[in-house]
């Protein structure tokens, strides 16, 4: 594989239950730049898929290689992390900060900027959003549609050259969901979207793929 | 910190058991029924929180909390206090049945400290003080409980000195983590949701009038 | 990311005939070994609760994962014993500028393992007897036998929460490393870590305010059900007369 690829997943399989893998012989690759969508029914192994790509959970079999390096250890994730964002399902497992720009400048403050540095990025990012008058807002106040932005302002902020992101419109009204594809589909980033929504797929990455097709021939069902 | 079971003194455990059941009781008659679910709900959460570890050095320490709980709580630390550490003792095995008493009399007791010295800034509208608070509360409770600890174990016999002074000055890091935890998390209760300082309080209000 | 649920209170599972025996009297038994093995003096009590504690430990088919924290956990506390007892054992006779004298200390360490000796005892006792109780049925059988209600409610929805608030927890904490967070000893870790509890107590707070709603709309109005179902059995009784003839016997040495 050349350097421009990103994250590879090579022959993962995984399971909470050793009987019952989630995932066996998941072959999937994100090069610089690229936009791919998946889907596939509820509890496939989707979620569990992004998180073992930036080592939250460590796969049973297969490798998983980073900008061309291997990744085993928790410390080779660490630095995957700064790297490559995960836009978690529910934005409320995301969010703890007071204000949203604490929330979005806690990720610059952890790739080691200093304070007025990473105050300066995260006002940054939440004008890209059209977020930034909102900067001083509770975040446990916003509406469901303002706290997926935030925690899409926190993973941003980081500068990341890949986004991974789990159901982004779940849960989403209408002017919601349009306010995110228009800001998705502005990035400049490599994606990786999980979605069971087709629709929402076609509006923002190039190609879609499912589950199945991920893991060969070799998953029956 | 869990004093462990077999050391103390059978006079130190009777007298921590008698003070840890009047302040059960205490705490209780201030709490109606329906408070039950609200104080269950604050003791996991300070439970949770006992999973959470710092590390200094190449030790780890986990948060204890006790002077949030007594800000949020008042006399009802007490009983959730108790709570917590009768899980601790039955599920893990840390602590004891016959150590129960000692133990949760010297960590509510830190966390009553707190609530009865410090209320009146944890409740106020300006915003440093909240955040003085929240750092005393979260060092004075575990100076507290420590004093109070080591206390119990030199009462216990002078062979156990030794021990009983290096107990006190291991808590010298854990006051130090917990002062600026407990400020943080009393700045985020202050700005996200205030009513809960006075509200959760009010929990023990009976207790302190009845 | 729905993963397996994490359970932490969880008891140990049986079948074992330690698991069929009537919880309170579990409880009670447990009560009783505590208190006479912690103000036990000398050797032999302490050896006799140890091996009975053992054997009650493989009755209830304890796994060796469900103990060695607890066992590591005393024995740190001890260890710790028999390195400062000694000096302060020979230190009690003489001035501090002086030697300490072997005696003395030899003394000191026959005091020391003493009390790790008793300590290993209570806690391994304990294990089999009240760590078998699933938490809720412990809560019940508390109330039984006397425990103020409100005191026993606390205990059983402090478990059901538990459990949610730790998932919370986790998902959270999870969330925090996928955003390159590493825990150290400064400043922006513990501000973190106090915004991490501040989250889980508004969390905590908001879902305590629903569950009372929820109960009201059920019609609550102060009291919860009560369901006694358990008919005490044969095997409770076989239990009842080893654990009071052995505690006599440790009564009996300790007066002798």
């Amino acid at each position: 594989m050349v350097s421009d690829c990103i994250l590879r997943m090579e022959g993962i399989e995984f399971g909470y239950d050793a009987n019952r893998p989630v995932l066996r012989g998941l072959h999937l690759a994100l090069r610089a730049g690229q936009r791919i969508g998946l889907t596939g029914a509820n509890g496939c192994g989707k979620s569990t898929l992004l998180h073992l790509a930036v080592g939250l959970l460590r796969p049973r079999k297969g490798v998983i290689e980073a900008y061309g390096a291997p990744c085993r250890t928790e410390r080779d994730f660490v630095a995957v992390r700064r790297r490559v964002g995960l836009l978690f399902q529910d934005p409320n497992d995301q969010l703890f900060c007071p204000t949203v720009l604490e929330e979005t400048a806690f990720g610059p403050l952890n790739l080691g900027m200093s304070p007025e540095d990473a105050k300066r990025r995260a006002i940054e990012t939440l004008d890209a959003l059209d977020f930034a008058d909102r900067a001083h807002r509770i975040t446990h106040h916003l509406s469901e549609g303002e706290k997926h932005l935030v925690a899409l302002a926190g993973v941003l902020a980081m500068r990341p050259d890949a986004l991974l992101l789990d159901e982004p419109s779940a849960g989403l009204d209408d002017g919601a969901t349009e306010r995110i594809i228009r800001v998705l589909r502005e990035l400049p980033q490599a994606l990786l979207v999980v979605s069971h929504q087709r629709s929402f797929l076609d509006e923002v990455v190039d190609e879609t793929w499912s589950m199945a097709e991920l893991q060969g021939d070799d998953q029956a069902g | 910190m869990h004093l462990a079971e077999g050391v103390l003194s059978a006079p130190v455990l009777a007298t921590g058991a008698a003070l840890t059941a009047g302040g059960v009781i205490v705490g209780l008659r201030g709490m109606r029924l329906e408070d039950v679910p609200r104080v269950a709900v604050m003791s996991s959460a300070f439970f949770v929180a006992t999973f959470i570890h710092v590390p200094v050095g190449p030790f780890s320490v986990h948060l204890v909390l006790n002077g949030l709980m007594g800000l949020l709580l008042g006399w009802a630390a007490f009983p959730a206090i108790l709570i917590a550490l009768t899980l601790q003792a039955v599920v893990f095995g840390y602590g004891g049945l016959t150590v129960l008493g000692v133990n949760t009399f010297t960590m509510a007791t830190g966390a009553l400290a707190c609530y009865f010295a410090l209320r009146g800034w944890a409740t106020s509208e300006r915003p440093d003080r909240v955040l003085s608070a929240g750092a005393l509360a979260g060092a004075g409770a575990v100076l507290v409980s420590g004093i109070l600890g080591a206390a119990a174990l030199a009462a216990s016999g002078r062979q156990f000195y030794g021990e009983a002074a290096l107990l006190l000055s291991g808590h010298a890091a854990l006051m130090a983590v917990e002062a600026l935890v407990t400020a943080a998390a009393l700045r985020f209760l202050y700005r996200v949701r205030p009513e809960t300082l006075r509200t959760a309080a009010a929990v023990s209000e009976g207790a302190s009038h009845g | 990311m729905e993963g397996r649920p994490v359970v932490i209170l969880d008891a140990v599972r049986g079948p074992s005939p330690i698991h069929d025996i009537d919880p309170r009297l579990r409880i009670l038994t447990a009560a009783a070994f505590s208190v006479l093995l912690a103000t036990a003096s000398g050797w032999t009590a302490p050896a006799l609760g140890l091996v009975a504690a053992a054997g009650c430990c493989m009755l209830a088919r304890m796994p060796l994962r469900a103990l060695a924290p607890r066992m590591v956990a005393v024995n740190a506390f001890a260890a710790l014993l028999v390195v400062t007892v000694p000096f302060e054992a020979a230190l009690a006779h003489r001035l501090p500028w002086l030697a300490p004298d072997a005696t003395s200390m030899l003394e000191g360490l026959l005091q020391a393992l003493q009390v790790g000796l008793r300590a290993n005892a209570v806690v391994l006792g304990l294990a089999p007897l009240v760590s078998t109780i699933e938490t809720v049925t412990l809560g019940h059988a508390l109330e039984q036998l006397g425990a103020p209600t409100k005191l026993t409610r606390l205990l059983i929805f402090t478990v059901r929460y538990t459990e949610v608030l730790h998932a919370e927890s986790l998902r959270t904490l999870r969330a925090v490393r996928a955003r390159a967070f590493q825990p150290r000893l400064d400043l922006h870790t513990l501000r973190t870590l106090g915004n991490l509890v501040g989250m889980l107590l508004v969390r905590a707070f908001d879902r305590s305010e629903r569950v009372m709603a929820a109960m009201k709309c059920r019609g609550f109005a102060g009291r919860f059900p009560q369901f006694h179902e358990r008919r005490i059995h044969r095997g409770d009784w076989v239990f009842a007369g080893c654990a009071i003839a052995f505690h006599a016997a440790l009564l009996a040495e300790r007066l002798w």
